[in-house]
């Protein structure tokens, strides 16, 4: 708080109270403006770590006291309750994530009632969707590896694509991965640095492999995951980074030359010589990386949408429906976000044989989704992916609103993309998890895949991912791959699994024909079951074979003998991740758990919970109850408790085998040791292209943090983040180092988790609507005119009227910047400037406080007269210049530079509303109430009193300078100020912004006996150029008054920023210490600048005596403001010179009339300049004052 | 009390309305609306994709719009400030003190004169008539501002307002606006942005709102209307 008498307090006192600031973490206050609104300061107590507000309070109050709503009835806090939902409130309701049209018979009426019949043509997008599903037209093409029957996709529906030029078939209800695996296309991209043939490795956002460019020309999007894309009629999709072609690739080369390409090579090779790095990088960059964008502008539009709610659950999976359900159940306003195109997640990849509530887990889903979406208070909004989770459970989403239909589809809605903003009271993360692959050499090859990806391949898209089939694993969960594997025609070889003792009951009666609990005895199986080993080499380029061999009991070593089996399937199962990222973006902290061996959710943060397989927790019928409780929870956190119990239900899955237990623990298995004598790769982030040699060298090099390991390798970067390979990468580094893994940690998760294209962030705000416009009320005349206008912070100010000149051709700027400057010198001037900030002070004690806050004298200014003053900030620096007039007695009106009304106007409320509070001041923006324009030249007058009506004076008597009368011109009220910017005899002429233009086109016609031309912020930056007058580019925020002789204007009086102009002044005195001399030495003033040639001024130069000397060159100030006058026809500058420069040589003279350079290294030239009065025009006035 | 003219006080007291009406002696159908220019009244139909369909074709609508935007017609608007005590005030207008209430509006109607009584912030108030002048709403609420020692401002040229209504209206300041539309109200009163632009927000009804922007930004404001409400059927209004 500023100081009751700032002259009191000693300088290091001062000093602090200007600068120094409490940085605490934790609890903090602070002062806040709602700047957008009332413009009330308030005081915030704010968690600087959790961005968390506790408190607030007006100035005066403290924050969490009581505000007496009698005395004060605004700062009660404005809050209303929610309405209760129900068909009243249901302005919008949830069907299918679009905005149903189906209100209640009442709403309807009253929404006619109120706006005329309305509809919204929109809401039935999903309605024509169906309607127009692509009609069977073409005969479906064969594809070659679609079963027969099964699968969710709509056979009735086919579809016709193209990958690389080659046109596939598909059915509606495909992705493009499931498509292209259904016609057999198992290679679809080469890897990002060694080119390696690579296929579908996952099911969804974790695929690492599967990156396609979608579209072509301008629409084109490289990085799309396969696995994301719904197939759709016409679709086009092309391979990356491949040269020429998918199957014959330049690149792979890079394979074979990859012991000269470890991790980091760039940091170490292709270094010599040294100047031959930018040719190198040019083919480094070109072999390596992901897709190419789009050369021209995206065509596409996309929205933005705000959401509220009490509960947001993440995922639609068997826990997200649970959770959803269970708290609109109980009253809770939800939002229930789902990335796929249908929800239900890992319920419409479970097998058949399993009932959930005595259904099929695909009907029981759509049973679910049934109820929920005939409910008013839940919201389902599909195909969207949450990417980041902010403070105070903002979470930011992604919609792919059309990204699924073809570009024919006749209704497709007009945006690509849709961005959510929700705030949700509670968090629901039911995200799942994701599987990890098992690494082992040349576990990458086309055909290797993960067990649960080809699940659901087979399970919901009725793929037959092969002939022959293996499955490797070190858990359970894989063998539930067997009977979707079997149903699509799959033949089941074996199953290598890790663990010595073999899976549980569950997964051994998958196996099938065997009934005894023995675990050895796989021979009588109907699939082998080998125990104990692992698959220790992927054959072929495309997956021919798989070598197993016996593993050790430690995992260290392999066993000498190794078994083929010949197969063109290999299911992986390394255990599963859980999706971790949202909660870790929340501010969660993680745990490793050592059961199934991943980082899981551990300390958690406020108002967010978490459900199902994102917890750890990955049984069916835990997933379930898991998600009842945290959707009940969570509604209850949001306030609402309902005692409506929630029943689980019930789970019926095939008997296990007899045994020990149903389900046999995981082992964790990291990497498969390579066999003896052989040299392959094995691959733990199969994005980057990062092997377990590289993570060994990362660890042996010495970056053995797992932040430094992060981007020495690459590993858990790129468009999948490292889902599948971040947790194989930090357990090898913790075996490199010894260490348990929790020790190593994990990296920090960031938004977006997921690839979003710019433009959706931009969303509307783009190209020239990326700020809003400020347009003059006169903005139409200067169109009319034929102005060049030119943006002025958010306003478009006209910036020069060029003129045609010839029938083919119009004046240079140059040639229109002089004409326009010289009528003004000549003849007459009209220039807009409205966009001069305009403050209304007043109350009883508005002059006092104006007073205060100008370094003039205010308080005794005489009602109608104007004063041109300086305001400062606290520390003595110049705010800005202004002008004062006092209307009437407590009636006050400001205008400031157009560049520092915002700022201006927040200092003055600041002040009023904080440092005295007590002064009966009221502060109003009325910057829009009133439109300006400046007459300037020596017609003025003549051209003033011909316009004005009544034939009211306007002679040097009745309007001498700095005054201000009001007078009418055509019926339109003005408030005329004399004052002078240009340097001539010049009236500003204020008026309602409504009757601008009629002022403007009055004054115009008045004019044009006297010769008036309009001139632009150029003509108008030169007149005051050529005056002296300093604008923003001098007060720069590091200039005081004195820098510009305007000391004399300071008052004996406390005002804002005195105290802080002390320092400066004591040093002009004899006293002062060493300190203050300095400070003395460090001012600059003022300088006028002429060019001793043609040459223009670099704007912005630097003031030196040599430029050729040997750098550093020392510099005695700077440009700040040129151009070319036309009443000197020379180029000339002001600028900020040293008053006193150390190193001036003495033989140099005054500084006036002494030749200097202006030099512009970045322009690598200097112009030789004469250092003269800045005042270049008229220094005696006598033109302003007539 | 504060004047934006220079007569002292007491003299001001004994001002009779038509004195008023010569200190501001122009007509108001002689204002420029700041969306002058700007407005092509007619249909935009849903799904457009390129901006420079903003310009609306005119022609019969085949189904009724989802949207309507339309400029208000201009009003005189007087800011009422420094109110510590609002029984005055609510006397002044003829309102139960109770319905001058923070964050809503209220509409005093009595003898031909119509005022919408808005708060703008604490102890602040937005009178707007289509009825009568500034400054005859200075005049009535003279004594309230005396009583706390107020101002009152003419800001009747340095708003515009703009009407959406229609069924879509809330989607489309729910895509605008960062706040809860949903919890909205009718005779609600409230700041915030939308798209960059600061705005005063009235909920006229359920579907129907009044846009509040500062004079120089309406243009702006009214171009980026109609560039987000693309998925709408919109009908837009014409200047009266």
């Amino acid at each position: 708080m500023r100081p009751a008498d700032p002259k009191a307090i000693g300088e290091s006192e001062w000093l602090d109270h200007i600068y120094l600031r409490e940085n605490p973490c934790g609890m903090h206050r602070e002062w806040w403006q709602h700047r957008s609104g009332c413009r009330r300061w308030l005081m915030v107590e704010r968690d600087t770590l959790t961005h968390r507000i506790r408190a607030t309070a007006p100035p005066g109050k403290e924050p969490g006291e009581p505000v007496a709503a009698a005395s004060d009835p605004g700062l009660a806090r404005h809050r209303r309750d929610v309405p209760k939902l129900g068909a009243e409130a249901a302005d919008i309701k949830a069907a299918g994530g679009k905005i149903s049209e189906a209100d209640s018979p009442s709403t309807s009426a009253e929404a006619n009632e109120e706006s005329g019949a309305v509809r919204r043509p929109s809401e039935s997008l999903e309605v024509s969707e169906a309607a127009e599903s692509p009609a069977p037209s073409l005969p479906a093409l064969e594809q070659p590896r679609r079963a027969a029957q099964g699968g969710r996709i709509d056979r009735s529906a086919p579809l016709r694509f193209t990958f690389d030029g080659i046109e596939y078939g598909g059915y509606q209800g495909d992705t493009l991965a499931s498509a292209l695996l259904a016609n057999g296309v198992r290679r679809v991209g080469r890897s990002f640095k060694y080119h390696r043939p690579r296929g579908i490795l996952g099911i969804g956002a974790e695929e690492p492999n599967a990156l396609v460019r979608l579209g072509e020309g301008a629409y084109a999007a490289p990085n799309h995951k396969a696995t994301e894309v719904e197939l759709f009629d016409g679709l086009v999709a092309h391979s990356q980074n491949r040269w020429p072609s998918r199957d014959f690739d330049i690149g792979v080369l890079a394979d074979f030359a990859s012991r000269l390409l470890p991790a980091g090579f760039y940091y170490k090779t292709f270094m010599w010589p040294g100047s031959w790095w930018r040719f190198y990088e040019r083919f480094i960059r070109k072999a390596a990386g992901l897709g190419r964008s789009a050369r021209a502008a995206d065509p596409d539009a996309y929205d933005h949408r705000h959401a509220f709610c009490d509960v947001l659950v993440v995922g639609a999976g068997p826990a997200g429906l649970m959770a959803a359900q269970a708290a609109a159940e109980s009253g809770a306003r939800t939002i229930l976000i789902d990335d796929a195109a249908e929800p239900g997640g890992e319920l419409l990849a479970t097998d058949r044989a399993i009932a959930i509530d005595g259904l099929p887990p695909a009907s029981f889903t759509e049973r679910t989704l049934e109820t929920l979406r005939s409910r008013s208070n839940l919201r389902i909004i599909d195909r969207t992916c949450v990417f980041g989770y902010y403070d105070d459970n903002m979470l930011v989403a992604l919609e792919r609103v059309s990204d699924h239909l073809p570009p024919s589809f006749a209704s497709k809605p007009p945006y690509r993309q849709r961005l959510w903003w929700i705030r949700a009271k509670e968090v629901v993360s039911a995200t799942g998890a994701v599987e990890r692959p098992l690494v082992f050499e040349n576990n990458d090859r086309p055909g290797v895949m993960l067990a649960g990806a080809a699940k659901t391949l087979a399970c919901r898209y009725a793929v037959r991912l092969g002939e022959r089939a293996v499955i490797f694993t070190n858990n359970d969960s894989a063998y539930q791959a067997i009977p979707p594997l079997q149903a699509s025609g799959v033949r089941i070889l074996a199953v290598v699994d890790a663990r010595a003792q073999g899976p549980g009951g569950a997964s051994l009666a998958l196996l099938g024909g065997g009934s005894g609990g023995d675990p050895e005895s796989g021979g009588d199986r109907a699939i082998e079951l080998i125990t104990g080993s692992a698959v220790s080499r992927a054959v072929g380029a495309d997956l021919r074979a798989v070598e197993v061999r016996a593993l050790s009991e430690d995992g260290a070593a392999l066993g000498n003998e190794s078994r083929r089996i010949e197969c063109d399937l290999l299911c992986i199962s390394g255990g599963w991740s859980p999706n971790v990222h949202l909660f870790s973006q929340s501010g969660g902290r993680l745990r490793f758990d050592e059961t199934i061996a991943a980082f899981v959710p551990g300390s958690g943060v406020a108002n967010g919970r978490i459900a199902g397989a994102a917890g750890g927790r990955f049984g069916l019928e835990e997933c379930l109850s898991d998600g009842i409780a945290a959707g009940l929870d969570a509604a209850r956190a949001a306030g609402f408790d309902s005692d409506a119990a929630i029943e689980c239900p019930p789970v019926d899955e095939p008997e296990p085998e007899p045994g020990p237990e149903s389900i046999a623990p995981l082992r964790p298995l990291w990497a498969v040791p390579m066999p003896e004598g052989r040299r392959g790769k094995r691959f733990v982030d199969f994005q980057n292209d990062v092997t377990v040699a590289d993570i060994e060298l990362a660890a042996q090099e010495g970056y053995d943090s797992v932040e430094h390991l992060k981007r020495y390798t690459t590993a858990g970067m790129g468009t999948d983040q490292g889902r599948t390979g971040n947790v194989n990468a930090l357990a090898l580094l913790a075996k490199t180092r010894g260490e348990p893994i929790p020790a190593v940690g994990i990296t920090t998760f960031r938004p977006p988790l997921s690839p979003t294209a710019l433009g959706a962030i931009a969303g509307h705000r783009r190209g020239l609507e990326i700020a809003p416009i400020r347009r003059s009320p006169i903005h139409d005349r200067h169109v009319a005119l034929g102005a060049v206008f030119v943006p002025a912070g958010l306003w478009m100010r006209p910036q020069f009227y060029p003129q045609r000149i010839s029938a083919n051709g119009f004046e240079s700027p140059a040639q229109a910047i002089a004409r326009e400057a010289l009528a003004v010198r000549r003849k007459v001037g009209i220039v807009d400037v409205s966009t001069l900030g305009k403050i209304a002070v007043q109350g009883p004690d508005a002059g006092e406080f104006l007073h205060r806050v100008y370094i003039n004298r205010i308080r005794n200014l005489a009602v109608g007269r104007c004063r041109y003053a300086f305001m400062l900030r606290e520390d003595g620096f110049i705010l800005d210049d202004g002008t004062v007039t006092r209307i009437a007695e407590d009636d006050w009106y400001l205008t400031t530079s157009t560049g520092h009304a915002a700022a201006v106007l927040a200092h003055l409320e600041r002040y009023a509303q904080i440092v005295w509070p007590q002064s009966r001041v009221q502060i109003t923006d009325v910057g829009d109430q009133w439109g300006a324009v400046t007459l300037a030249g020596p017609e003025a007058r003549a051209l003033l009193g011909k316009a004005l009506d009544d034939g009211a004076d306007v002679c040097d008597a009745a309007l001498p300078m700095m005054a201000c009368i009001e007078a009418c011109v055509a019926g339109v009220p003005v408030r005329i100020i004399r004052m002078s910017f240009s340097g001539e005899r010049s009236y500003e002429l204020h008026c309602p912004a409504d009757h601008a233009p009629m002022l403007w086109d009055a004054l115009l016609e008045a004019g044009e006996e006297f010769g008036v031309e309009p001139y632009g912020t150029e003509a108008l930056g030169t007149l005051r150029i050529e005056k002296g007058h300093v604008v923003a580019a001098e007060l720069d925020g590091r200039t005081i008054p004195a820098d510009f002789g305007f000391d004399r204007m300071e008052k004996n009086e406390d005002f804002i920023g005195r105290r802080s102009l002390e320092r400066f002044r004591r040093a002009g005195s004899d006293g002062g210490g060493e300190e203050d001399r300095k400070n003395k030495r460090k001012r600059k003033r003022l300088v006028g600048l002429v060019s001793t040639s043609d040459r223009a001024i670099p704007r912005g130069g630097q003031l030196v005596w040599n430029p050729t000397a040997p750098a550093p060159v020392p510099m005695f100030g700077h440009v700040t403001s040129i151009c070319h006058s036309p009443t000197l026809d020379r180029p000339i500058a002001l600028a900020l010179i040293d008053d006193e420069p150390e190193d001036r040589p003495s033989d140099r003279g005054e500084w006036k009339g002494a030749v200097i350079c202006v030099a512009s290294p970045l322009e690598s030239r200097f112009v030789q300049a004469k250092i003269c009065d800045p005042v270049f025009v008229d220094p005696e006035n006598s033109r302003s004052r007539g | 009390m504060i004047r934006t003219k220079r007569e002292p006080d007491n003299e001001s007291q004994a001002q009779k309305p038509e004195h008023d009406e010569k200190a501001f002696p122009v007509n108001r159908s002689a204002r420029t609306s700041a969306l002058e220019g700007c407005i092509v009244s007619g249909r935009l139909a849903a799904g457009r994709l390129d901006d420079s369909q903003v310009a609306p074709p005119l022609g019969e609508p085949d189904t009724p719009p989802s949207l309507i935007i339309a400029p208000v017609p201009l009003a005189e608007t007087v800011q009422i400030g420094g109110i510590q005590d609002t029984k005055p005030l609510a006397e002044a207008f003829s309102l139960p003190v109770e319905d001058l209430e923070p964050g809503r509006w209220v509409l005093a109607e009595a003898s031909g004169e119509r005022i919408i009584l808005a708060w703008a912030g604490p102890g602040q108030w937005l009178a707007m008539s289509d009825t009568i002048s500034a400054a005859r709403i200075i005049e009535r609420a003279s004594k309230a501002i005396d009583a706390s020692e107020g101002t009152a401002v003419d800001l009747s040229c340095a708003r515009t307002s703009i009407r959406l209504a229609g069924a879509a209206a809330p989607e489309l300041l729910a895509g605008l606006c960062p706040i809860d539309i949903e919890a909205l109200a009718s005779g609600d009163s409230l700041f915030t942005s939308a798209q960059g632009f600061d705005i005063h927000l009235l909920v006229m009804a359920r579907r129907e709102f009044r846009l509040g922007v500062r004079r120089s930004l309406a243009q702006a404001m009214w171009e980026t209307l109609l560039r987000c409400s693309r998925a709408f059927e919109v009908e837009v209004g014409a200047l009266p």
